[in-house]
């Protein structure tokens, strides 16, 4: 069973939203809701200055409260530790949004929670998700965590990384190359 | 023994039903106060119905919540209705289960109001959700027992039966039945409300509302609620069906509830205030913020004006004065918590919500830039305001659940004596 | 927004109303709409590979159509400037334009109804014959020339063959003296070459790269982004100068946060010490270039403390830069700029740039400037083009490779009363009273002038003082002229419609074809339709009109873009690279770069800078539905000192005014420490004006507006627009 993440290379990334607008023309993201965002993370005084440069999603967390949250099992672990919203059994209480650490929920015109699906139907498909293949930069990499030979793993070896919000305790599974 | 209907209802009352609404001459003026009041209530509560069959129809697009503040009054309200629900259950419990005499003869009123403000509970947050149908049928086909909210609508509906059964068995004067329906409905009632409180306290996401003390704290107040309620009918009750007076063989009662909901009122201040402290002195970001925006913030009117004058301060004062000697104050000093604790739900379901989880400034001194632009204000501060249909659900289920009891109460038979006599 | 009778609402009732029972069955069926994106993907009727025209850099992109509505955008895996990939504008803008339900839908003719002027809806005969009457008018009545066209954007070459039909050279673009035209100036002056719209620089394969403002990441060009991205991962090392911390800035190993308008000594220091510590390639500059003794001399005295006084910036810095550019030479660059309209010195300060480089010996080497290919392609056969002439602009500049489209402006209605030698313009895809400088002056211009016609897909300024609007298709509707490059692989590549025209549009080929017929040059335009000039064009060149549609590019067979032999040849007169240039020292101009100090603020004042949004160009999309989601309006950086002292913070809406008093905003304070105290920022192409942008009208600010004045750069004429200075308060709501 392939145990699915994503990198994002805070060195490549220049924030330039290609992510964002991809994921919302391939998933048909409604207006004014964003399933990936960007962030400028801004540290240090004039002149001494650094920003971290990335993109975030829903992290598909190994332990999320989200699932374990949701009343009906909507919200639940896809092949490969995919984190994803059955729309036919979301009742819209949205108690996963109350839960989610990162805000990577929002609730569907149409009466139902969603939010990045790791674009689980092309991952199905062989291909990449849709921003990971539109990024300019190459800053974004999805694999699979537990093959040695898949770009993640190597990256993950190779490189420091940190998860958003390690201190909740749900095992992120988008990393950030520091 | 063979059970009849009429063991339940006063067919002559039924049939009767509408002089609650007409005004006759002969009815002294305090009276047609009363009844023009019904009136009123009756508008709000169709006026509600209105609303709550849009929101059925529409969903979030009739509701001022956003997908960054999600839950809004409706939730409150709920919580409110059923915390409610809750108190009147445990407290006249105190009378046929625990067997304190002054409380048994208002058993079958106070289970009824909790009955029905239960039933106005589950409307309304069948009102909030989006689907409610698929609630009904996943919860059963699909159920997920990891999730507190499950366990709570699990619970509440065990709870709703037991209530149910509960007044039947005072109904048939079973008080065997009644006191083991009892004891069970009471135990269904802490199990279900502690995990309400856990719905919230165990969302870690959430710092101002996560925490072992809230479930605790939800039992407090609804104890506050039920005594507050109990005070209130019994008055209201005597004030119209006996002339403006108290009924001698109700005033032991509500000396003792008058002590008790000083108990319980003293209890639930005393949670606010290490909530506070704790909020202020936790040194955590999220929870800093929200506690500053009750005591110095945002919500600072509704905080220190409702929850803590007119939901503390004010009730301890009469009820530790002018009370002792005036009912009408005592009843005063049981409806200004009622109408705090609203606001204090309101807060609560707010102030867990009210600050982006999206941090704005870290506490290393970054600053975070979002794209696309952060939702709230630049201070991360994400703002909510109840729809018109919101706040009609509201009035209309409060107005609706007055009018159940006033109703119910009339045609049924909830005093004992009435058959005897 | 839900219709109340879609499934769920159906759900919402029964479920409120009859619990459980039958009705529950419904609640197993998902909402119709849910799956669509959610784990089933939605498969393409067609796949369309086309030419993205949200900017200039014309990307291959794929289109996904299906129920003939294109969904979305992806690149074109085999085009050689996307690679796959997109830019935000490519992938998010494509769709916006396509589908902006304020787009230019119909032929308009401005009538004067009383005293008011009113838009009438035209059919196209109408509009076309109108056109052609009034431009036939002016033609004969002050010759050809007085037609003046501005064009920018892949469409506007049948344009341009429309004018030098009528015999008029007068034909501009504000991607000239207002963008990169003194950079193509420098260069040919030094190097005898311009570098192209695709610059010849050899980014992935560089080890050290000096930018210059260039701030890519924010300046979005796709594969120029890709190309630093891969330098960056490849652990190139980055210079950035910039009086802002830009995002390119945060990618480098220096940060220099130049005084701004300062370039020029830094670049003099950086030659010094180049010089003087014997850092340069002497093997390349004694074989190819020529004036290095009197380039020695001139920057003697250039030294990094000199520049430090200059420029703010640490000696220690200058000199550490200037080694680590020369380390790493040849496969190191300063970075030839693009939007170089700064200060009035810009050809001056591109010759200084190509001067270093050249002193880096990078001229031709792998990681330096490339040597770049053409796939070529046959014209489709058209009798010669007659010899026309240019209206005599206000003012000639000595190296002006392009006539001015400032002059052309200033000439079509001149302040000192004399006749002007314009007098109607033909405005293809060019929103000048955003993008020329001064829009109250060019707005002033455009009503003084006879006749305005203006070819645009949205209601744009521009098209709000012309005559007469002519709606071209969106290029998702439409096929335009080949592009062909140059870069470093030869290839040719297709712009074709990947849905039928929504609306009475039309494509800009059809519309000249239309034009040049009704005014009797029809003959210059003798194929059928856009379909059998490019067959034509494609099968004369031996190449297959078929696999073009169905791949969007065919790439030729790569070709060396490498040349590393030591004897190099240049077109310029002597052949060599000219450091000392003696074409400027005969035109009375500096032989050398010479650094003038910038004028200072007044006090309260800051320089007002300028850039870009990644998900933005310029003003063509910020109506753009898509675009506006993620940037909805521009924001105004503050130094936080500055912002301290002034009372204000972030999110406060400020009013700017300019020294010539003209005032604009409101705009939204961003409050940063990435931005020194002397100068204020703000994204170009907001505070847009036509009501008619319904997403977009009054969203931001336009720097436009508060550049009313610019300086000249003598040698071609560019228009410098940093030199404006702007002061800040409090908005006032009214
Ligand atoms: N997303 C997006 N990308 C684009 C475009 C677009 O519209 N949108 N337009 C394209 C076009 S046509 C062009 S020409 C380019 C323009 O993009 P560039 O060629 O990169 O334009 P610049 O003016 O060099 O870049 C502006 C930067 O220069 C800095 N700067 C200002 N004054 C000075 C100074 O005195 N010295 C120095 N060293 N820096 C200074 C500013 O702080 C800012 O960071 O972008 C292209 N790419
Ligand atoms: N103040 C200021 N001025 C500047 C700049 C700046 O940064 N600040 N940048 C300068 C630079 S670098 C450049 S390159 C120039 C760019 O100058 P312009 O090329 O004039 O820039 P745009 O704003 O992109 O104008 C594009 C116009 O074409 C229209 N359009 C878009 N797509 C199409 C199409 O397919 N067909 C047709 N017919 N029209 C279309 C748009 O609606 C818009 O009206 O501006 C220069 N001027
Ligand atoms: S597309 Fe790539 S570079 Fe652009 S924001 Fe997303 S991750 Fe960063
Ligand atoms: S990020 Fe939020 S939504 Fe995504 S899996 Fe974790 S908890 Fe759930
Ligand atoms: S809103 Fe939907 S997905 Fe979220 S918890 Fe409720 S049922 Fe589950
Ligand atoms: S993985 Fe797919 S769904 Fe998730 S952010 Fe990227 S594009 Fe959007
Ligand atoms: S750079 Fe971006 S906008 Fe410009 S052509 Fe390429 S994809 Fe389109
Ligand atoms: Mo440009």
């Amino acid at each position: 069973m392939a145990r699915y993440a994503m990198t994002c290379d805070q060195k490549l990334c220049v924030t330039c939203n290609a992510c964002v607008l991809a994921c919302k023309n391939e998933n048909a993201v409604p207006e004014g809701e964003a399933r990936c965002w960007t962030v400028q993370e801004e540290k240090g005084a004039f002149p001494l200055l650094s920003i971290a440069t990335r993109s975030e999603r829903c992290n598909h967390c190994e332990n999320a409260p989200c699932v374990t949250a949701c009343p009906t099992g909507a919200s639940h672990y896809e092949d490969g530790g995919i984190v994803v919203v059955s729309a036919d059994k979301c009742v819209g209480c949205k108690v996963c949004i109350i839960s989610c650490p990162y805000e990577a929920r929002y609730l569907h015109p149409d009466g139902y929670v969603d939010k990045c699906t790791f674009c689980i139907h092309r991952v199905k498909q062989g291909l990449d998700p849709a921003c990971v293949t539109v990024c300019p930069t190459g800053a974004l990499t999805f694999g699979d965590l537990d093959d040695p030979s898949s770009a993640v793993h190597r990256q993950l070896q190779a490189r420091k990384a940190h998860v958003l919000k390690p201190d909740e305790d749900t095992r992120p599974k988008m990393f950030f190359l520091d | 023994m063979r059970v009849t209907l009429d063991a339940f209802i006063d067919r002559a009352q039924l049939k009767s039903v509408g002089s609650l609404f007409r005004v006759s001459p002969d009815d002294p003026p305090h009276v047609r106060r009363g009844k023009r009041g019904l009136s009123v209530l009756l508008v709000l509560a169709l006026l509600g119905a209105v609303a709550a069959v849009t929101a059925l129809l529409k969903g979030h697009h009739v509701m001022g919540t956003t997908s960054e503040v999600s839950w809004g009054v409706l939730i409150a309200t709920y919580v409110y209705f059923v915390v409610s629900s809750t108190g009147l259950c445990l407290v006249s419990s105190l009378g046929h289960v625990f067997g304190f005499k002054v409380f048994e003869p208002i058993a079958r009123k106070a289970i009824l109001l909790a009955l029905v403000t239960l039933t106005v509970g589950f409307t309304v947050i069948a009102t909030e959700l989006e689907a409610p149908m698929r609630l009904a049928l996943y919860a059963v086909i699909s159920p997920n027992p990891s999730a507190p909210i499950w366990w709570m609508g699990a619970l509440y509906a065990v709870y709703m039966v037991l209530i149910g059964a509960e007044l039947f068995f005072l109904f048939i004067e079973d008080h065997g039945k009644a006191k083991v329906a009892g004891i069970l409905s009471v135990i269904a009632a802490l199990a279900a409300h502690s995990n309400l409180g856990a719905v919230f306290g165990l969302t870690h996401a959430r710092p101002f509302w996560y925490g072992p003390l809230l479930p605790v704290y939800f039992i407090a107040s609804a104890l506050m609620c039920g005594a507050a309620l109990i005070i209130l009918f019994v008055w209201l009750g005597d004030y119209f069906g006996n002339g403006k007076q108290v009924r001698p063989e109700n005033e032991g009662l509500l000396n003792v509830l008058r002590q008790l909901l000083a108990l319980f009122i003293g209890i639930v201040a005393f949670f606010t205030v290490w909530k506070m402290i704790t909020g202020v002195n936790g040194g955590h970001y999220h929870k800093y913020e929200v506690t500053m925006a009750s005591l110095a913030g945002p919500l600072f009117f509704s905080f220190w004006v409702f929850e803590v004058f007119l939901g503390v301060v004010a009730p301890l004062w009469i009820l530790l004065t002018s009370a002792r000697k005036s009912f009408g104050a005592l009843a005063l000093a049981a409806g200004l918590p009622m109408l705090a604790v609203f606001v204090m739900r309101y807060n609560f379901v707010q102030a867990g919500q009210m600050f982006s989880l999206r941090p704005v400034h870290g506490h290393l001194g970054e600053t975070f830039h979002y794209q696309p632009p952060f939702k709230g204000s630049v201070e991360g501060f994400l703002p909510y305001t109840p729809s018109l249909v919101e706040m009609a659900i509201v009035v209309g289920a409060i107005a609706a659940a007055a009018l159940l009891y006033v109703g119910a109460t009339r045609v049924l038979r909830v005093n004992p004596e009435v058959r005897h006599g | 927004m839900a219709t109340p009778l879609n499934r769920r609402s159906f759900l919402r009732i029964s479920g409120a109303t009859v619990l459980g029972g039958l009705a529950a069955s419904w609640g197993l069926l998902p909402p119709p709409e849910a799956h669509g994106a959610q784990d089933t993907s939605v498969i393409p009727d067609r796949v369309v590979p086309t030419l993205c025209e949200l900017c200039f850099w014309k990307c291959g992109v794929n289109a996904y159509v299906k129920d003939e509505k294109v969904y979305k955008l992806e690149g074109n895996p085999l085009h050689p400037l996307s690679n796959g990939k997109l830019c935000p504008r490519g992938t998010g803008g494509g769709v916006g334009a396509l589908y902006d339900p304020d787009r230019l839908k119909r032929p308009l003719i401005r009538t004067r109804v009383g005293g008011e002027e009113k838009w009438r809806e035209a059919s196209w005969d109408e509009a076309l014959d109108y056109t052609a009457r009034r431009l036939g008018e002016v033609k004969d009545k002050y010759g050809a020339p007085a037609i003046a066209l501005f064009s920018h954007g892949h469409g506007g070459a049948f344009f341009k063959t429309l004018l030098k039909a009528l015999g008029s050279k007068s034909i501009y673009a504000p991607s000239n003296d207002q963008c990169r035209g003194p950079r193509e100036t420098g260069f040919e002056l030094t190097f005898g070459q311009a570098l192209g719209s695709i610059e010849s620089i050899d980014t992935p394969n560089a080890k050290c790269i000096a930018f210059l403002g260039s701030h890519l990441g924010e300046n979005m060009h796709n594969t120029a982004v890709q190309d630093m991205s891969r330098a960056n991962a490849n652990g190139a090392t980055f210079i950035t100068v910039d009086p802002r911390f830009s995002i390119i800035a945060s990618k480098s190993k220096y940060w220099l946060p130049i005084k701004p308008g300062t370039d020029i000594a830094l670049l003099l220091a950086w030659a010094h010490v180049l010089i003087e510590e014997k850092l340069y390639d002497q093997a390349f500059v004694t074989q190819n270039t020529v004036g290095f003794e009197q380039l020695a001399a001139h920057v003697k005295d250039k030294t990094p403390e000199w520049a430090y006084i200059e420029t703010g910036l640490e000696p220690q810095l200058i000199r550490e830069t200037a080694r680590e550019l020369a380390k790493n030479a040849p496969a190191a660059f300063v970075h030839p700029g693009r939007h170089v309209v700064w200060y009035g010195n810009d050809t001056q300060r591109t010759r200084a740039i190509a001067i270093v480089n050249a002193l880096l010996g990078n001229w031709g080497k792998r990681g330096g400037f490339y040597l770049p290919a053409t796939l070529p392609v046959k014209g489709y056969p058209t009798p010669d083009l007659p010899h026309g002439e240019e209206a005599k602009p206000r003012e000639t500049f000595p190296f002006a490779t392009l006539p001015c489209a400032y002059d052309a402006c200033e000439a079509s209605a001149p302040k000192d009363g004399l006749a002007p030698t314009i007098r109607a313009w033909i405005v293809y895809g060019c929103n000048v009273p955003l993008t020329l400088p001064n829009p109250a002056r060019v707005i002033e211009v455009m009503q003084q002038l006879d006749f305005v016609v203006a070819i645009d897909t949205m209601p744009a300024e521009v098209t709000g003082y012309a005559d007469v609007v002519l709606p071209e298709n969106t290029y998702l509707e439409r096929y335009d002229d080949l592009d062909n490059g140059p870069y470093r692989v030869p290839f040719v590549a297709l712009r074709q419609p990947a849905v039928a025209s929504l609306y009475d549009s039309k494509p800009g080929w059809w519309i000249a074809k239309s034009l040049g017929e009704r005014l009797g040059v029809g003959q210059y335009f003798p194929w059928k339709d856009a379909e059998d000039y490019l067959k034509t064009r494609l099968e004369k060149s031996g190449l297959s009109f078929e696999d073009l549609k169905r791949n969007g590019v065919i790439v030729g067979k790569a070709e060396p873009i490498y040349d590393d032999s030591p004897q190099l040849t240049f077109k310029t007169p002597s052949g060599k690279v000219e450091l000392y240039s003696q074409q400027l020292a005969d035109a009375g101009l500096p032989p050398l770069p010479v650094y003038t100090p910038p004028e200072e603020p007044p006090t309260g004042y800051f320089r007002l800078l300028f850039g870009r949004s990644p998900v933005h160009t310029f003003s063509r999309t910020t109506n753009n539905p898509k675009l506006l989601e993620v940037v909805p309006e521009n924001e105004l950086w503050l130094n936080t000192e500055m912002a301290r002292q002034l009372g204000l913070k972030t999110g406060d809406r400020v009013m700017l005014e300019n020294q010539d008093s003209v005032a604009t905003g409101p705009i939204r304070l961003r409050v940063t420490e990435r931005i020194r105290q002397d100068c204020v920022y703000m994204v170009h192409g907001f505070g847009r004006e036509d009501a008619r942008l319904r997403r977009g009208y009054r969203k931001g600010a336009a720097d436009s507006r508060l550049i009313t004045r610019v300086k000249r750069d003598p040698e071609m004429g560019g228009t410098g627009m940093n030199v404006n200075f702007v002061t800040l308060y409090r908005f006032k709501e009214a």
